[in-house]
């Protein structure tokens, strides 16, 4: 089930299912498994370990991230995701903390059905979290999609993602004001890191997908905050 | 005397732009100014020169200040594809030439370079800009399928922006022959005439329908200035762009942010949105006189 959202942008139906398991893999320094909906991502995270030669970097740590489809060869397009995913990590790792290093992100798709860029990133970020690699802020990430009719589909799957005029993706940081981290709540920041928006689409249109997505960030931060202090009141 | 001062002027700004990249832009910015005299508003001249390649069916030499890109479109008749019998086919291939900058390594093209691949294919087939019916023959039997090849010859930034304005410059060139139905029931090109009139399908397309013409500009975020149109340098230093594809009515095919170290507003974003529109008017008009400077002179 979907949340399907007004034009002011509220959830109105908010059924929406959300899994994090943390380290599910024994030979990864940290490892994830994110499902939302029908869509599954397992990722697993190497290092801060030794750099190839061709490849390291002097003054800071390089990210390498490898995105392998649910089934077949890498196109094009998961290349260019690849590309994005890479982007996002740059942006949230202070790499200058380890010079001459490599922060390998691997991301196999489990199950594939709409959003599956989202569940990636979002597969990602915990997988870094276990890995204990240092962040300067977490993130989450959303899709949401422009129907024929021109209502936007937070969380679109696959045969609706096929169907509509547009796409779009934000990838929000976010961090947990103490003032409020007694309620449970996650401040999602009011820039946007990463951006996959395609199709066709008025500025309003992209205004409003912000918006809707950066309500959506707002609820996946707070689940993925709620499910990381679980885990670690598990562990003490 | 005065000139090799001068010389180890030069030398001494090179070095310090290596060692000190950013200290070095920080000069500049603070100036509102770029090190190439460009403010940080202002995009590079473009040349578009149309039918570059003659022995191609349609092509296009693009240059956005050093950043030069070839495209240049095949034709050859095929069988359309089952699922789709009346549509033509688009083939879109992006090669990055190996002296087009210092950071290229034999082996496996780049990944931005499979990105650049991706964005064109989705800002040319996905949002219907080129009619492939237009390529129809006839129905389910044969159809034009195109090969459009993006040369990327030097990549001093916005590889994307030029590519994409290549490879429309190109498909708007395109002459597409007139095509004869031979005794044995094939299509074949009547290329170069002879033979008359005698089995001329009549009703054969002429050129590539192309019913939105998307064009992107790419904007990096520096601190808090936005550089539009960066050179290779600025992108690396800023590690931070934000593409914008956008069609003549002015709306939006593509808005992509791939991460980076700055956060775009709602504000930042509709800055460069702007900034993509103004830049789609003037590369329209350079488009079109460019494209009528090409058939003026019959090559």
């Amino acid at each position: 089930m979907n949340a399907m959202l007004s034009v002011s942008g509220v959830p109105s139906v908010c059924a929406w299912t959300l899994v994090c398991e943390r380290s599910v893999l024994d030979r990864a320094d940290g490892s994830a498994k994110w499902s939302q909906e029908g869509s599954s991502v397992l990722a697993a995270v190497y290092g801060p370990r030794q750099a190839k030669v061709q490849k390291e970097d002097a003054e800071r740590a390089i990210v390498e991230v490898v995105y392998k489809p649910r089934a077949g060869l890498q196109s094009n397009e998961d290349r260019s995701l690849e590309m994005e995913i890479r982007g996002v990590l740059e942006g949230v790792i202070p790499l200058g903390m380890h010079p001459r290093t490599s922060i390998m992100v691997v991301l196999q798709v489990l199950q594939e059905d709409g959003s599956v860029l989202p569940c990636a990133l979002n597969a990602a970020c915990a997988a870094l979290v276990d890995a204990g690699v240092p962040m300067s802020s977490m993130y989450a990430s959303v899709a949401c999609a422009l129907t024929a009719d021109e209502r936007l589909l937070l969380d679109p799957d696959a045969a609706e993602e096929q169907a509509a005029k547009a796409r779009f993706c934000f990838t929000f940081p976010h961090h947990f004001d103490l003032v409020k981290a007694a309620e449970g709540e996650a401040v999602v920041s009011e820039g946007v890191l990463g951006s996959r928006s395609f199709g066709s689409f008025s500025t309003e249109h992209l205004l409003e997908a912000f918006q809707v997505c950066r309500l959506g960030c707002e609820r996946v931060a707070q689940f993925a905050r709620l499910s990381l202090t679980k885990s670690l009141q598990a562990i003490t | 005397m005065d000139s090799t001062a001068a010389a180890s002027n030069d030398i001494e700004a090179d070095a310090f732009k290596r060692l000190y990249p950013e200290q070095f832009y920080d000069r500049f910015l603070a100036e509102g100014v770029r090190p190439d005299g460009r403010p940080l508003g202002r995009a590079r001249a473009v040349t578009i020169g149309a039918g570059a390649i003659t022995s191609a069916d349609g092509s296009a030499l693009v240059k956005v200040g050093r950043t030069t890109v070839l495209a240049g479109v095949r034709l050859e008749i095929a069988r359309p594809d089952e699922t789709a019998p009346g549509d033509g086919q688009l083939l879109i291939n992006v090669e990055l030439a190996p002296f087009s900058s210092a950071d290229y390594r034999p082996g496996r093209q780049p990944e931005h370079v499979s990105a650049i691949a991706e964005k064109l294919a989705s800002a040319l087939l996905s949002g219907d800009a080129v009619q492939l019916k237009s390529l129809c023959i006839a129905e389910g039997k044969a159809a034009w399928r195109a090969t459009l090849d993006v040369y990327v010859l030097d990549a001093d930034g916005c590889v994307l922006d030029a590519a994409l304005l290549a490879a429309l410059a190109a498909l708007r060139n395109t002459r597409i022959p007139a095509v004869r139905n031979t005794r044995e029931g094939h299509y074949v090109p009547a290329r170069g005439g002879g033979g008359g009139e005698a089995g001329l399908v009549p009703s054969s397309p002429t050129a590539v329908d192309i019913t939105r013409m998307p064009l992107g500009l790419t904007c990096c975020l520096y601190r808090e200035h936005i550089l539009v149109d960066p050179t290779a340098d600025e992108e690396r230093l800023a590690e931070c762009g934000v593409s914008v594809v956008l069609d003549q009515h002015g709306r939006l095919q593509g808005l992509y942010k791939a991460g980076g170290k700055v956060l775009a507003d709602v504000a930042m974003l509709v800055k460069c949105t702007e900034a993509a529109r103004l830049r789609h008017r003037d590369l329209t008009k350079l488009l079109e006189q460019s494209l009528q400077a090409g058939q003026a002179t019959p090559s």
